[in-house]
């Protein structure tokens, strides 16, 4: 178990943007009326946010960190850290945090990461800047996760399209060695890296044709269901704290039926494990930062939050975060 | 049919709709039935991890030809 906590990092605020194109699972037009009410009751997702074909991720999460600025009344001239969290870059190369970092407008005395995680990649990203801002001292810093995973998606593909859907976010970090330590346990199932893959395109396969997102749902499925719910119970063990102390458990929104197994396996009760699928689906990394603004948005304050993500690697990454004065800006549209 | 199986194939019944469970029984390969799509074996198999705390994979799918070999299965599990 890969157990860890990190010290003297300051939660101090979430904003999230997601396209102005909403899509509804009612209009798919490959299922029967009874087949459709199954598949949405199932999956839980009744509408989705799909980006245009000139909008990528970095777009909606500077949308997001320019409201977060903002709210928080930061000067972004003393923001000294960027990690950028995403599986739909812009390029190729360079990475996205770069571009980012010029176009918010932010120093140049800032230190730029872009990180290749998906499902799990708020809490990846979560555990690498607060180990970096903690390690380094540098006072401010920024975590963007995003994606517009629908652009890997092919319209064809049935099991897909009706699950997946974009967002932008950002969260903002400070140093501060009075804050509560955040813990962390994270795991890797790489035996499993095609379990959800896009086989060509990258320096693999470069000519291949299989430019889109492929996910084998059963296994993935069953990872979900067989190692999320140890990965969680590890982790409370290991801070010595129980599931009573936690407020509110935000995981990732893979789908309904997955997010129902994990709770009662857990034994957790539903006003304590809120869900964003109805109305945004699972966009991919974003799913916990824009569950907590939609869903407790005022009711964070001075809590405790068990944050668990999973999926694509395949990895495993859950966190144990105090809120103090966190700043939960209202979620904006592009 | 004992009644452990008959339970069985009943819950793999109620997984469908009633006209395609009339035509399940414990000689059924769930696989060959019209409604099975990835959607229904995930539904399946989480009906099995909260009835029996058995997790079914992709490859006890494959190798399970009828619901009762399928129900041998989970047992063994």
């Amino acid at each position: 178990m890969a157990y860890f906590t990190i010290n003297a990092v300051q939660l101090k605020g979430i904003a999230a943007a997601v396209p102005k194109n909403e899509v509804s699972n009612f209009d798919l037009k490959w299922l029967e009326a009874g087949e459709l009410q199954k598949l949405i009751s199932t999956i839980g997702i009744e509408n989705r946010r799909v980006a245009d074909k000139a909008t990528c991720a970095s777009d909606l999460c500077i949308a997001a960190a320019e409201k977060l600025i903002n709210d928080l009344n930061w000067n972004k001239s003393d923001i000294e850290v960027i990690f950028f969290v995403t599986q739909t870059p812009d390029y190729y190369l360079p990475g996205t945090s770069l571009h980012v970092q010029a176009r918010l407008g932010v120093s140049k005395s800032c230190v730029c990461f872009d990180i290749n995680q998906g499902c799990a990649g708020y809490v990846y990203g979560l555990s690498l800047i607060s180990s970096f801002m903690s390690a380094s001292k540098l006072k401010k810093g920024l975590l963007l996760v995003g994606d517009t995973i629908t652009k890997l998606i092919s319209p064809n593909d049935k099991s897909l399209v009706p699950i997946f859907s974009d967002c932008g976010t950002a969260t903002a970090f400070s140093y501060d060695e009075n804050a509560s330590a955040f813990h962390f346990n994270i795991s890797s199932e790489g035996q499993d890296y095609s379990a959800i893959i896009v086989p060509d395109g990258g320096a693999r396969n470069p000519n291949g044709i299989h430019k889109n997102l492929t996910m084998k749902g059963l296994d993935v499925f069953n990872f979900s269901i067989k190692k999320v719910v140890p990965n969680v119970s590890d982790l409370l063990n290991a801070a010595s704290l129980k599931t009573g102390a936690i407020d509110y458990f935000i995981f990732h929104q893979a789908n309904q039926l997955i997010l129902e197994s994990i709770s009662k396996k857990l034994n957790l009760s539903e006003t304590k494990v809120p869900s964003s699928l109805k109305n945004f689906g699972n966009t991919s990394g974003a799913t916990i930062p824009l569950t907590i603004l939609t869903n407790l948005k005022n009711k964070i304050k001075n809590k405790t939050l068990v944050l668990s993500g999973f999926g694509v690697g395949l990895s495993l990454a859950s966190a144990i975060v105090k809120c103090e004065n966190t700043v939960c800006s209202d979620l904006i549209e592009v | 049919m004992t009644s452990s199986l008959e339970n069985f194939v009943t819950l793999i019944r109620q997984q469908f709709s009633e006209h395609e469970a009339l035509l399940i029984n414990e000689t059924t390969d769930i696989k060959s039935l019209k409604e099975w799509s990835s959607l229904q074996t995930m539904i399946i198999v989480n009906e099995i991890d909260k009835n029996f705390g058995v997790i079914i994979s992709s490859d006890d799918l494959k190798a399970a030809n009828t619901i009762a070999q399928l129900y041998q299965l989970v047992k063994e599990k």
